[in-house]
């Protein structure tokens, strides 16, 4: 089970049940749509394995 | 005189990044303004004029923007703007195939504005992937006027304009209820914030900026201290309300997501949850062994259409100039003889020639650059790129400024804006004349053709695989001196990398390309004529004023002989490198000239035994390899250089974009001098 966004792996999904990040990046996560308590999914990654969509 | 005014309305143009609020600005103005089909793109405000047959609007399309509270800069920009500008309307663009994303903007703006229109644009590609959106539903529901629109095609613009007629009435009801605990927060700041506010101002938009952004908004609103002091208070009042938990911050844009979800569950249908052609297309491009290659093979693909493709166009523009000369010539018979040489000798062929070599190229590059771009695939790009400007402490969207700088350093430095890390911005803004531009690429291909490549069937092709190649040795040294910066200068924390992937869109490839190319013409007249013309000049004056028995230009390239033969180069070749600052075409006519002592630029091309005159004056080809390497890696053009002045508004950083590259070049170029001799 992962514990937070970097970790889902291509095609695993999630709920999020909060946002811990930094400061800028939080902001951006949440005005984005990454709210407690909506779905997200993993859909792949980039060709050099990093970052992920 | 009888004149009908007709009346005027101001109206704001606000939503997410990449939803077409610029083609909703420029189909509503008729403006012409860069649209690309990446986030990030229009960062600065523009404001324009609609024309309608009942009244005109003072348009203003602000920044695009997820959300108004969260304070970064486009944020404040917007937010300030909707708060404080008296405005008749203020129109949402939404994106109808996500909308959900959407309305929490469109929610917050109703919020800020009571005057808001929500402005559902690319119904056709709603339409297209199985998306049915019940506006009407929208309506009733948010309570504001809900218009659907295809921006591109023009669709649904008149029914725009009577959506802002109806919302300049207004609405009193705030458009969302939240948490009863944030509400209670509100409720304790208003009676302070009404004081502090001027009359008639939104103060419960006011109170969800303050809880929002706390200290930040406190700092920056102007009210005399002690009603401040008593809004500061009752905000610690309303922070302590709350116990912990969730920041204030997320609770309100959580309570925006949640009211935006149930509002499209109602009112919106969708026939396949995420469209799987473009999720295909997606993963393909991402692929471990396509993404990258398939990117060098579209770049070269991209360089073989803009060689071939120029080729003839140049070389037309290039006759018609030398007709044009004898007639023109005639016509200043009456002028002093030096005048007469002045202006046609030194001003009109080196602005003819700027505009010969120039203008095909780019009228080409540009144009398929921005059908890539529009199609949605630079995105993917910088996606794919990402860990390795990471691994420099760089950002992934640098690639995509430096595949601008391909077709003009100066587009590439203005493109830099894409990158929001201030220090990531400037490792990419030094960096960009590493890479060589549209200007450079007949120098390096003529010196490839004569000493390296041979002429021959397959000259295009090979000229395009070669280009390529000094492409990558380009991009190695660009990330190499970027690991450099951010290693030395420009040290810190890389940011984290959201990028939106917007989704593959056939582009409207007729418009693209008339707009990019008529962009890119006006574009290079402008340079030629105010940089191209000067140079003329002062190349001119250098060739036909004499220093004891040689021209001033020949004296100063016997000067700097030394070293340029230290740099594996000659003094000409060095003095045609600094006289090729105003523009990086004329570089090679401008050596030629010296060496065959003309009072005027000698056509390269037009040179039948060029080989000969060059090995004549002692070239080989480890010069030709040094002259390679210095062309790719030395000063920005003044084109160049003064757009990195203006956009980094500091004098040292413009000192050190021009350094950077030169000490790159000279210290490649004295290795291999170095090398040649040891050899040699």
């Amino acid at each position: 089970m992962a514990e937070t966004l970097q970790e889902l792996r291509p095609g695993q999904s999630g709920r999020v049940t909060g946002v811990s990040a930094r400061r800028a990046m939080g902001q951006r996560l949440t005005e984005l749509g990454f709210t407690r308590g909506s779905e997200v999914r993993c859909l792949y990654a980039a060709a050099l394995g990093d970052p992920r969509a | 005189m009888n004149k009908t005014s007709k009346p005027l309305r101001r109206v704001a143009l606000c939503g997410n990044p990449n939803v077409g609020k610029s083609t909703v600005f420029n189909a509503l103005t008729g403006l012409r303004q860069h649209t690309g089909n990446w986030t990030g793109k229009t960062v600065e405000t523009a404001q324009g004029t609609v024309e309608w047959p009942e009244e005109s609007w003072q348009l203003t399309d602000l920044p695009g923007t997820y959300s108004l509270l969260s304070g970064s800069p486009e944020e404040e920009i917007a937010c300030d703007f909707l708060c404080f500008t008296p405005l008749d309307a203020a129109i949402v663009v939404c994106d109808a195939t996500c909308l959900e994303r959407n309305l929490n903007l469109a929610l917050q703006v109703i919020e800020a504005s009571r005057r808001a229109v929500v402005c559902v644009n690319l119904m056709d590609e709603a339409r297209r992937r199985g998306v049915d959106i019940d506006l009407e539903g929208l309506r009733k529901r948010l309570g504001v006027p809900v218009v659907g629109t295809a921006a591109r095609d023009g669709k649904g613009l008149q029914r725009l304009r009577e959506a802002v007629e109806l919302a300049a009435g207004g609405r009193e009801e705030p458009p969302l209820r939240y948490p009863p605990e944030l509400e209670r927060a509100l409720e304790l700041l208003l009676p302070e914030l009404e004081r502090c506010l001027p009359e008639g101002a939104n103060a419960r938009f006011a109170a969800l900026r303050l809880m929002a952004s706390g200290e930040r908004f406190l700092e920056r609103l102007d009210a005399p201290d002690e009603a401040k002091s008593g809004l500061r208070e009752a905000y610690q009042r309303a922070r302590e309300s709350l116990c912990g938990g969730e920041p204030p911050y997320a609770r309100i844009v959580t309570a925006g997501y949640e009211a935006a979800h149930a509002l499209c569950a109602e009112c919106v249908k969708t026939r396949s949850a995420l469209d799987a052609r473009q999720l295909r297309l997606d993963r393909a491009l991402a692929g471990k062994w396509i993404g990258i290659p398939l990117l060098l093979c579209l770049l070269a693909l991209v360089f073989y259409l803009t060689l071939i493709g120029a080729n003839a166009p140049s070389a037309w523009l290039s006759a018609l100039f030398e007709r044009l000369y004898g007639p023109l010539r005639a016509a200043l018979a009456g002028a002093p003889p030096w005048l007469a040489s002045l202006l046609m000798d030194g001003v009109y062929r080196v602005t003819t020639w700027v505009v010969a070599v120039m203008l095909p190229p780019m009228a080409i590059f540009f144009p398929l650059f921005t059908l890539l771009e529009d199609f949605g695939f630079l995105p993917r790009v910088a996606f794919n790129l990402d860990r390795c400007f990471k691994r420099c402490d760089a950002c992934g969207k640098q690639a995509l400024c430096m595949m601008q700088g391909l077709g003009c350093n100066a587009v590439g430095v203005t493109g830099c804006r894409i990158i929001q890390s201030p220090r990531e911005r400037m490792v990419a803004v030094l960096t960009n004349s590493m890479i060589p531009c549209n200007g450079r690429l007949p120098t390096l291909i003529t010196l490839a053709t004569l000493f390296f490549l041979g002429g021959g069937a397959w000259a295009s092709a090979l000229s395009a695989l070669y280009l390529a190649g000094t492409l990558a040795l380009a991009v190695g040294v660009t990330l190499l001196c970027s690991r450099l910066l951010t290693r030395t200068v420009l040290r810190g924390m890389p940011s984290a990398f959201s990028l939106e992937l917007p989704p593959f869109r056939r582009p409207h490839i007729r418009q693209v390309l008339v707009r990019s190319l008529l962009d890119r013409t006006l574009f290079v007249l402008g340079r030629a004529a105010t940089v191209a013309a000067p140079a003329g000049l002062i190349l001119w004056l250098l060739a036909n004023l004499r220093l004891g028995d040689a021209s001033v230009l020949s004296a100063a390239a016997g000067a700097l002989n030394p070293l340029g033969r230290l740099l594996g180069m000659d003094g000409a070749l060095l003095l045609g490198f600094i006289l090729g600052f105003p523009a990086n075409e004329i570089v090679l006519p401008i050596t030629l000239m010296i060496y065959l002592a003309e009072g005027t630029l000698v056509d390269a091309a037009g040179v039948t035994a060029l080989r000969e005159i060059l090995v004549a004056n002692g070239w080989t080809v480890w010069t030709a390899v040094c002259a390679t390497l210095f062309s790719l890696f030395h000063w920005p053009c003044s084109t160049t250089l003064w757009t990195i002045a203006k956009e980094t508004k500091s004098a040292r950083w413009t000192l050190l974009a021009a350094a950077l590259p030169t000490l790159v070049g000279a210290a490649l170029c004295f290795l291999v001098e170095c090398l040649h001799r040891l050899v040699g």
